[in-house]
């Protein structure tokens, strides 16, 4: 019932819209309108620059989540067990978190190049700090009485972080991820907008730039499409796997 | 024999469609004005359902609620309820000063008055130093009394409390009850006062309604025969107070 | 402060300034390439001279008005949307799904759509960070409006209030905290949204700037750039914040 509804408000608008663009009330050159976006939907599928882009933007940005997640987790794991490393990097970090990682595109532009380097330099940096801030707080708030328990088993500093911080703190660290991963790609669509010639972001501007108005529908909707999905599956399994918010081991 | 002021005559509540759940059944009880009536019963006996009918918050699937004569279908000013769970029923954004004065507000007293009658309350219970504080920096004990406050604000005809001291540790418990009595004396308030503790029933009330349990129903009604004021240690230790609390005590089911 | 936290403060500041001593080190030992990381010296000496050109304040003050623009009437339009949205269930059952699709959707793609429509000029650039920034702002809006405290609705129909004071007095302070939560994330959002738009458009701007140093391999000019535009985050996130405790202020200290 709640899928029909939702699916109310949609429907009325694609009906509306593809109405005032038959009936010549708005000009469907310059807008389109959704009989020809469905065409050429269709048309960028056949020709696979859908699927290339699609797989190019997503190698970027799992390339780049990868690689700012881990910085960021292991970042977070050290501030989280290592208050006194926390608080002498207070200054740095703090410095380092307000620049937008949009700003950073010319840089990397400058040191890569065109081409994937740049791309996940950059979601890599913003991938970093949601996981930095989110991980610290988790490790922070593990039941300490766990620490205490794996000091006196007289675990090696390594087998402590594997065994008992991360799946400790995987919970928070999967909420993390989540947010991560959403940010990962839109920060490579933007990229791909503004500098990069890879990708749906970059289809994107091209279409408009040829002046043709139902491609870049299909791939904005699309790129709309793939950040829901991601979200969806994302969210699911949190869910599926942590329950809601199941922080298992952490302090009452 | 004067009017009731505020009455239940046959009431039932049942929710749910298959299987249906009855909450509440056939209860008629009448409460006079000025009378401090309490209603006991185990946890889960349909009491504070039966609060929340007299206060027009929810309505009766059978039988009715009336005041002053008049059928009682919604909340009203004049019949204020003070809630077991205080935090929930405060703005913790407004002051204690802030907070008493919504009930002004919606009484559409003239804001140059009102700071004075929310000093002069606040007094009442014991709160005016504490009138600019916000209610998170209060005790609960402290924040139980502002909701009183609050309720006293309305200018009711009826306090209906809801288990108001449920939540607090013994000692506030006890006095607040004292503070309670007193209020309830100096202004000659109606109250309806809902709890699980029979010895608060019995040492507050003019009256003690005893509950049972699965259908909430009125197993026994009694008068309390004990002087006034009340004393925590001398009222709870006298002979009659003990009578009644032996004779109701059986009715309420073991260990509750 | 404690003297832990004073010395931990100073160690911290210690540190960073070690980091750039290391990064003018590496400078001038050649160990990094000149073109791609200037020294402290160049960058921070080049953010000097700008600060004292006109183009420069020129520049920064194109895109703190875009910003500012974009963001304050993402901001009013948001809460009002938000709050009609947040009350009516019937509204929002009709409407949340469409906002969880628009949700993830990055604000930078719907820039093209946006030049199509309006064209490549500043009434887009503003367009287009107000619509980055209305969703965060909505959602959060609705959210606060949508988690009433349900008691404060039965006091709200004990007291008579109307409708309007019932949102004046009770739903929007209870939203608040939503509520700057969505205008944090929307301040992030618009200096985002500004650079890109900048960038691509050629319009005069700090992001239009750095691309330009970029493209002519000017990375003293960059890295100033890079620079101001982190303390603009920085500024206007702290600026807020303070605006946000006050407003906040009655919830007290949070828990360590």
């Amino acid at each position: 019932m709640r899928a029909l509804k939702g699916l109310v408000l949609p429907v009325v608008l694609v009906a509306l819209w593809e109405l005032a663009a038959r009936s010549g009330f708005i000009v469907a050159e310059s807008l389109s309108y959704p009989g020809a976006i469905a065409r050429a939907a269709l048309g960028a599928l056949a020709d696979g620059t859908l699927i290339q882009a699609t797989k190019e933007t997503f190698g970027a940005a799992l390339a780049g989540m990868a690689l700012g997640a881990a910085l960021g987790i292991a970042c977070g794991v050290a501030f989280g067990l290592w208050r006194l490393l926390a608080a002498l990097m207070r200054l740095s970090t703090e410095a380092l978190r307000p620049i937008p990682s949009v700003a950073l595109i010319p840089l990397a532009l400058l040191i890569y190049g065109f081409g994937y380097r740049m791309e996940i330099a950059v979601v890599a940096f913003a991938c970093f700090w949601p996981l930095l801030i989110i991980t610290e707080s988790a490790v922070r708030g593990i039941e300490p009485r766990l620490i205490e328990v794996s000091r006196a088993l007289g675990l090696s500093l390594a087998a402590r972080i594997f065994k008992i911080v991360l799946p400790a703190a995987l919970p928070r660290v999967f909420v993390g991820l989540r947010l991560a991963a959403a940010v990962a790609l839109v920060v490579a669509v933007t990229v791909e907008i503004t500098a990069n010639p890879i990708g749906l972001g970059y289809a994107l501007i091209v279409a408009q730039e040829s002046m043709k108005p139902d491609r870049m529908f299909v791939f904005l909707l699309w790129i709309g499409l793939l950040g829901w999905l991601v979200n969806v599956v994302l969210l699911r399994a949190q869910q599926r796997w942590f329950g809601r918010m199941g922080s298992w081991a952490e302090r009452r | 024999m004067t009017t009731p002021l505020l009455a239940g005559d046959h009431l039932g509540y049942q929710v749910g469609d298959a299987p249906q759940l009855t909450i509440l059944r056939d209860i008629s009880l009448t409460v006079r004005e000025r009378e401090f009536v309490c209603i006991v019963g185990a946890s889960g006996c349909g009491k504070t359902t039966l609060l929340r009918l007299l206060g027009g918050l929810l309505r009766p699937t059978e039988g009715s609620v009336t005041f002053r004569g008049k059928a009682v279908t919604d909340p009203d000013p004049a019949l204020a309820i003070v809630f077991q769970d205080y935090g929930k029923a405060l703005l913790p954004w407004r002051t204690v000063a802030g907070n008493v004065a919504l009930a002004l507000e919606a009484r559409g007293v003239a804001r140059a008055a009102r700071r004075d009658i929310v000093m002069e309350l606040l007094a009442q219970v014991g709160l005016a130093d504490r009138a600019d504080a916000f209610p998170v920096a209060l005790s609960g004990g402290m924040q139980q009394r502002l909701q009183i406050a609050r309720c006293l604000a309305q200018k009711p005809q009826v306090l209906l409390m809801d288990e108001p001291f449920g939540a607090l540790d013994a000692m506030t418990r006890q006095t607040l009850q004292d503070e309670v009595a007193r209020l309830a004396a100096e202004s000659g308030m109606t109250v309806v006062f809902v709890t699980h503790d029979l010895e608060e029933a019995i040492y507050l009330g003019d009256r003690v309604i005893a509950m049972e349990s699965r259908p909430g129903r009125i197993g026994e009604v009694v008068d309390v025969d004990l002087p006034r004021p009340r004393n925590q240690l001398t009222t709870r230790e006298d002979a009659t107070f003990l009578t009644l609390r032996h004779r109701l005590f059986t009715l309420l089911p073991a260990g509750h | 402060m404690t003297r832990t936290a004073t010395l931990q403060a100073l160690g911290s500041v210690a540190v960073a300034l070690a980091l750039i001593a290391l990064w003018q080190l590496a400078a001038n030992a050649g160990l990094i390439s000149p073109v791609f990381f200037p020294g402290p010296d160049r960058s921070f000496g080049t953010l000097w001279e700008q600060l004292h050109e006109a183009d420069f304040w020129l520049a920064c003050g194109e895109t703190l008005r875009r910003m500012a623009l974009g963001f304050l009437s993402a901001a009013i339009a948001g809460v009002v949307l938000g709050s009609v949205l947040g009350l009516s269930g019937r509204l929002r059952s009709y409407v949340e799904p469409t906002l969880e699709f628009v949700r993830p959707l990055p604000a930078s793609a719907v820039i093209p759509l946006f030049v199509l429509l309006i064209g490549l000029n500043e009434r887009m650039i503003v367009a287009v960070i107000a619509f980055a920034s209305l969703w965060p702002v909505l959602l959060g809006t609705v959210h606060g409006f949508k988690t009433v405290e349900p008691r404060l609705g039965e006091v709200a129909r004990m007291l008579h209030l109307s409708p309007l004071a019932f949102v004046l007095k009770m739903a929007l302070p209870n939203a608040m905290p939503d509520i700057f939560a969505g205008l944090r994330l929307a301040l992030t959002v618009s200096l985002i949204l500004a650079v890109v738009t900048e960038m691509l458009s050629g319009m005069e701007g700090l992001g239009h700037n750095i691309i330009m140093a970029a493209r002519s391999f000017r990375s003293a000019d960059l890295y100033a750039g890079i620079i101001v535009l982190g303390a603009i985050g920085f500024a206007t996130n702290l600026a807020l914040e303070r605006i946000e405790r006050h407003v906040l202020r009655w919830r007290g200290t949070e828990p360590g």
